[in-house]
């Protein structure tokens, strides 16, 4: 098992704070266990800044098409502000990205870390599971078992999986 | 690179334009857009933004502003000249994946823009070039105005409404969007100061600012050996070149700084380290000769 | 001798990560001749490698990736492997100029090709393909920005043991993230530090090192499956001094002058344990090196299954 994990996500116990640089902001919240950290990111924005704030209960094509068009609307200046389960914030961050926002402008709080989303290298489908670093999934696409490794991808919102039980039967 | 001047030409009031090849023709290095070369002007090393789009070519543009003794030495060049030219350098590259490039000038500051506007035209990467001059002298309006059509915004009309559009840019740019800025000091600071005021993360602001050259050849020193020996180290030759001239081999592999294998005791002396390799600490009593050097009063080494 | 020209990487009986890089072009002579007078090396694996690499692509278009913003670093990087094949083997390769048109000609392959530079419908692929058929490096690309390096593209059909797929998109100190000890010892940061400032044109190298059971080029993380298995094999009385594989990776770092990506060249050679060996300096260097590995490297590298019984072997054969 890898020992230094440095592309692993890691998050706080606590929600980060708003960044009082921007001008402009969104706030994503998933599911209710969200709704109070977004409402506490809301009260740090100075009044009279645009703020828009998108709530959905979970990660659906409906909320995608939001949230694909506030990407759409942002100036920069503009700040995203997500919080909700691990796998789901992942990948709204992976979609800003790809919408051109860096990393700073981007801040997030997990406030479920029990699935993960892991990308098969095999099969290369991306399967989410209840599943914990070190642990073995069954891959959605090709059905073999694969093992979750400590190497995260922002891009593909997925840790890297690779087939269990090679080497040992 | 040992270059002649194939042709001057007047850009506008106070600018020449020169340009440079091999004397015997042929290819010069390729380099990225917002490149720039630092050419022997008399005493001078002065830094000059090239204005092509940086693809292999058999000529080098530059424009020159006539302000200072360097660049007076610079305006009594004529065609047939003989001129020392750096290879390029790089600091003020575009980022390839900008969604748009936003590209501020004012007045001599054109040049790397020029150059970045026929890379983005070559490459199909959206721009806009906001581009504030005195009238009578705005260097190559007529090649921008081709090359750019609409996506070339002039402002010939004072600071005040250069200020006022700059302003307004800054707050409706798409998400993804960089800004470069080259132009007097003035400019840069009041778009350094709008463009925080208007959220951009310092990440997508670049500045051009032809600041003084990174480490330049360096004064001559001495460095004495323990057994007692003064070994010289001339301008321009490295420590560790120095020392392997006097016959003294150290363990090396790649004279950058960065791989550790030349370290050396520092017994006394102030050294001034260009590393990337020891820590603040390990500095005091140590060296890495393949890129650190002294001021005039020289160096101990425990060799 | 068919090791001439391998570049055994041990310069010590031990073997630590270190920021091991210098400047390209550098012949280096070993115990049995010398690499590394040339950037990219073609050798007598050349037609196999390529043909290989073909098969890999056609059946796992995954392994070539190039960002939309990196079409220009493309375009780039393959005017460098043209140029540097035709400079380096000019009785194999041949690039001409006409204006704005190139024509190539690769003669070990067959390959003819007339093309407007950027011009991506003058290629059948990609240009960083068409570069990666041409020579047997693995190629990456990476994107400077915000003081860091980014893997935005990439045509990588021998890697050993990782995923051009998954790293795609990844910055540096992310992509290096499983390997031991370099993070701390600040190796990584060093060798990020100084590949920012590689000026247009700079061209560096160094050497990186594993095991393969099997002369097999690819040990990507896609196929380990297939080559996964072959680990138990290794073991087996009498097959290990043939089996197991020294991989050694010639890595070439150039700046490329007008896109100012990073072009990563990984060239990979393989030699069997018995050849080595043939060679008494390299036998007794790389048992050294393999007995005295720490055991997280050893566990990094994959070599736990037959570490203790290959040092032996070379100590004794």
């Amino acid at each position: 098992m890898a020992i230094d994990r440095t592309s692993v996500p890691r998050w706080g116990p606590e929600p980060p704070g708003v960044d009082a640089a921007g001008r402009s902001f969104a706030i994503v919240s998933l599911g209710e266990a969200a709704l109070p950290v977004a409402a506490a990111w809301a009260a740090e924005i100075a009044p009279g800044l645009p703020l828009r704030h998108v709530h959905a209960e979970v990660l659906d094509e409906a909320l995608l098409a939001r949230f694909g068009r506030e990407l759409g609307r942002a100036v920069v200046g503009w700040r995203l502000m997500l919080a909700g389960p691990e796998d789901e914030v992942q990948v709204l961050r992976a979609r800003a990205a790809e919408a051109g926002a860096l990393p700073c402008e981007v801040r997030a709080h997990a406030t479920a870390t029990g699935a993960l989303r892991v990308y098969c290298a095999h099969c290369r489908t991306t399967g989410r599971a209840a599943v914990e670093i070190g642990g073995v999934l069954p891959c959605t696409g090709c059905g073999a078992d694969l093992v979750v490794h400590a190497h995260h991808s922002r891009r593909l919102a997925a840790y890297l999986g690779t087939r269990a039980h090679v080497e040992t039967p | 690179m040992r270059l002649v001047v194939l042709d001057v030409a007047e850009a506008c009031a106070g600018v020449r334009t020169l340009r440079l090849g091999r004397p015997g023709g042929g290819p010069l290095p390729a380099h990225p857009p917002g490149g720039h070369v630092v050419v022997v002007a008399g005493d001078r090393r002065n830094a000059y933004s090239l204005t092509g789009d940086g693809g292999p070519a058999d000529h080098y543009e530059i424009s020159v502003l006539r302000k200072d003794a360097g660049s007076a030495w610079m305006h009594r060049l004529e065609p047939g000249d003989p001129v020392e030219v750096s290879a390029p350098r790089s600091r003020f590259a575009p980022v390839a994946g900008a969604r748009r490039h936003l590209l501020v000038a004012g007045g001599i500051g054109v040049t790397p823009m020029l150059s970045h506007a026929r890379a983005a035209v070559r490459w199909d990467r959206p721009f806009l070039l906001l581009y504030g001059y005195r009238p009578g002298h705005a260097a190559h309006l007529p090649e921008l105005r081709e090359l750019c059509g609409d996506r070339l915004l002039e402002y010939p009309g004072g600071r005040e409404d250069f200020a006022a559009a700059l302003t307004a840019a800054l707050r409706c740019q798409p998400l993804g969007t960089h800004v470069y800025v080259c132009g007097p000091g003035s400019l840069i600071g009041f778009v350094l100061e709008q463009a925080a005021e208007a959220g951009w993360p310092p990440e997508r602001v670049h500045v051009e600012r032809f600041a003084a050259e990174e480490a330049g050849p360096g004064v001559p020193f001495d460095v004495r050996l323990r057994s007692g020996r003064r070994v010289p180290v001339p301008s321009g030759v490295s420590l560790l070149e120095a020392l392997e001239r006097a016959g003294i081999t150290l363990p090396s592999m790649c004279r950058q700084g960065v791989c550790g294998e030349c370290r050396t005791g520092l017994l006394a002396g102030r050294a001034l380290h260009r590393d990337l390799y020891l820590t603040a600490e390990e500095r005091s009593t140590a060296i890495m000769p393949c890129v650190s050097r002294a001021d005039a009063d020289g160096l101990e080494l425990d060799l | 001798m068919t090791l001439e020209r391998f570049p055994f990487p041990f310069t010590r009986d031990s073997y630590r990560y270190s920021t091991n890089i210098e400047p390209a072009r550098t012949f280096t002579r070993t115990a049995t001749g010398g690499w590394g007078a040339d950037v990219i090396d073609v050798d007598p694996h050349y037609a196999a490698d390529l043909t290989l690499r073909e098969e890999i692509l056609a059946s796992d278009p995954s392994r070539a990736v190039v960002l939309p913003h990196m079409r220009p670093a493309a375009w780039d990087a393959l005017r460098y492997v043209l140029t540097e094949l035709a400079a380096a083997h000019p009785g194999d390769f041949r690039l001409r100029h006409d204006g704005p048109v190139l024509h190539w000609e690769n003669r070990r392959r067959g390959v003819r090709a007339s093309f407007r530079f950027g011009d991506d419908s003058a290629l059948p692929c990609d240009p960083l393909t068409f570069a990666a058929l041409q020579a047997q490096e693995d190629l990456v690309l990476l994107d400077q920005r915000e003081d860091t390096l980014w893997a935005d593209a990439g045509v990588v059909t021998f890697a050993a043991d990782w995923s051009l797929a998954f790293v795609i998109g990844m910055p540096f100190a992310e992509i290096h993230g499983p390997v031991p000890r370099v993070h701390e010892e600040g190796v990584v940061s060093r060798a990020q530090d100084f590949l920012l400032r590689l000026e247009p044109g700079a061209e560096f190298r160094r050497t990186n090192w594993s095991m393969t059971v099997g002369r097999r080029l690819d040990v990507s993380a896609e196929a380990y499956p297939s080559w996964g298995r072959d680990r138990r094999r290794a073991t087996v009385e009498g097959t290990l001094a043939e089996l197991l594989h020294l991989r050694v990776e010639v890595q070439h770092l150039i700046r490329l002058p007008a896109s100012n990506a990073i072009l990563f060249l990984i060239r990979t050679h393989l030699a069997p344990l018995s050849e080595i060996a043939a060679v008494p300096e390299w036998r007794q260097r790389f048992g050294r090196v393999l007995r005295e590995l720490p055991e997280d490297m050893v566990e990094y590298k994959g070599l736990q299954r037959y570490r203790a019984a290959a040092a032996t072997w070379l100590a004794t054969a």
